[in-house]
């Protein structure tokens, strides 16, 4: 069978084929989960911002401009909905004052969950700003340009936006005790 | 080189952005400074830590709730546009083609008017996935009208019956949804309370819609005994919408 390119399923979609669109979240739902995991924390709220993010993706397909990757396009909606979850949800915690974050009960106890679960406290500590630049190089491997399109900004304010956020979340990690491969030297 | 263009460096070292022109300064730097050398295996380590953490799978039903969700809009864009602009080319072709494609058109409307007074099709909100035959949502739209904030209210039910997801609209068009899970309700707006009655504790949410004077509405659910939720619309301008919902 033909593997089309996103491309291709947008147009198709475009034309009302449905089933383009059900590829295209096939295809992206498990980076648009992680990405919204990483900036929420809380599996069900990351669950429901990618619901959002396919929904209002479906409902703005007229919008989207072809000079752009999709997955590009897909990511800044990501973004912008986990902040409105977070906005959401530090709206009711200051009504009713009880953090909503759960955490995973069957999670394994073990050193690497550990490390894990510090990195996200730690990212969790970082501004938002900051954590999205960090979430989108790190945790999705994107290129300055990439995170510059998706975040509407210069390449410039991504790499000096990242180089602070890293020296923030260096500090915080030094603080939480996260352990680091320290062997690593100059490349 | 300034200690900014060093940090730099560094940053874009680990990013693997250097030209090697670049790469050679930095490796001269490194070679005669200390601290810069303990600021690049820092920072190369967290990049290292940042990438080591798994990616996680989304929930299993993750793809079948956007489907449902996505399926039950299906009447909003993105063909609004495309069916705009195929009218628009129509008026535009000469005057044969244009009537014989009315006339093509007429004899399908005939023919689906017929089909559906010869047999029934299923109800309109139910949708199905043609390939699997799996019913994927079934949904339930009330509408209200509370002195000036008119809307509706959509309940809709996934195919494993563990989700029901509530999507308000208000007049400004405005939507959010509640997802209700048997075992444990969960969103952003949710809370456990306990219940007055004894030691049972529901699972109540509370929803603020955003809008203007009488448009802003509050969607408020409860009671999750015997599979019923009671839910409520109140609006700001007055009035209370109620209902309560099955869930099967």
């Amino acid at each position: 069978m033909t593997e089309h390119n996103d491309e291709d399923l947008v147009r198709q979609c475009r034309a009302g084929e449905l089933k383009s669109f059900d590829l295209l979240v096939e295809r992206h739902q498990r980076a648009i989960f992680n990405l919204a995991l990483r900036m929420v924390r809380d599996s069900d709220d990351a669950a429901d911002v990618s619901q959002s993010v396919f929904v209002k993706a479906y409902e703005n397909l007229e919008r989207f401009d072809p000079q752009y990757k999709f997955f590009s396009w897909l990511y800044r909606i990501a973004v912008n909905e986990s902040l409105n979850a977070l906005g959401q949800k530090k709206r009711f915690e200051g009504l009713d004052g009880n953090d909503l974050a759960v955490e995973t009960p069957d999670e394994k106890d073990d050193e690497a969950v550990n490390e894990e679960r510090r990195i996200q406290d730690g990212l969790m500590m970082l501004n938002v700003d900051q954590r999205a630049v960090i979430v989108l190089k790190h945790m999705q491997g994107l290129s300055y340009r990439e995170i510059g399109q998706i975040l509407d900004l210069p390449e410039k304010t991504i790499k000096s936006r990242l180089f602070s956020a890293r020296q923030t979340f260096k500090d915080i990690l030094k603080k939480k005790g996260v352990r680091r491969n320290d062997r690593s030297t100059a490349s | 080189m300034t200690g900014a263009q060093l940090r730099e460096l560094i940053n874009r070292d680990v990013d693997g952005d250097l030209s090697p022109n670049e790469h050679r300064d930095l490796t001269a730097a490194l070679r005669r400074n200390a601290s810069a050398r303990k600021l690049h295996a820092e920072i190369k380590a967290l990049g290292t830590a940042l990438s080591s953490v798994r990616q996680v799978e989304p929930p299993a039903n993750l793809g079948n709730r956007i489907r449902a969700d996505v399926r039950s809009r299906i009447s909003t864009p993105p063909l609004r546009r495309t069916r705009l602009e195929s009218l628009r080319a129509l008026v535009q072709t000469p005057s044969v083609l244009r009537y014989g494609t009315f006339f093509a058109g007429g004899l399908v409307t005939g023919a689906l008017l017929f089909m559906f007074l010869i047999h029934p099709q299923p109800a309109p909100n139910v949708s199905a996935d043609v390939a699997t035959g799996t019913l994927l949502t079934h949904s339930e739209t009330f509408p209200f009208d509370l002195n000036g904030a008119k809307g509706t209210l959509t309940a809709i039910s996934t195919e494993t019956g563990k989700e029901l997801t509530f999507r308000l609209t208000s007049g400004i068009a405005t939507t959010t949804k509640l997802t209700y899970d048997p075992s444990r309700v969960k969103l952003e707006n949710v809370r456990e309370v306990q219940s007055a009655g004894g030691p049972v504790v529901v699972n109540a949410g509370v929803v603020e819609m955003t809008g203007t004077g009488s448009q802003k509405c509050t969607l408020v659910f409860s009671g999750v005994r015997d599979s019923r939720i009671a839910v409520q619309v109140a609006a700001a301008g007055g009035g209370t919408f109620n209902k309560e919902i099955q869930v099967h």
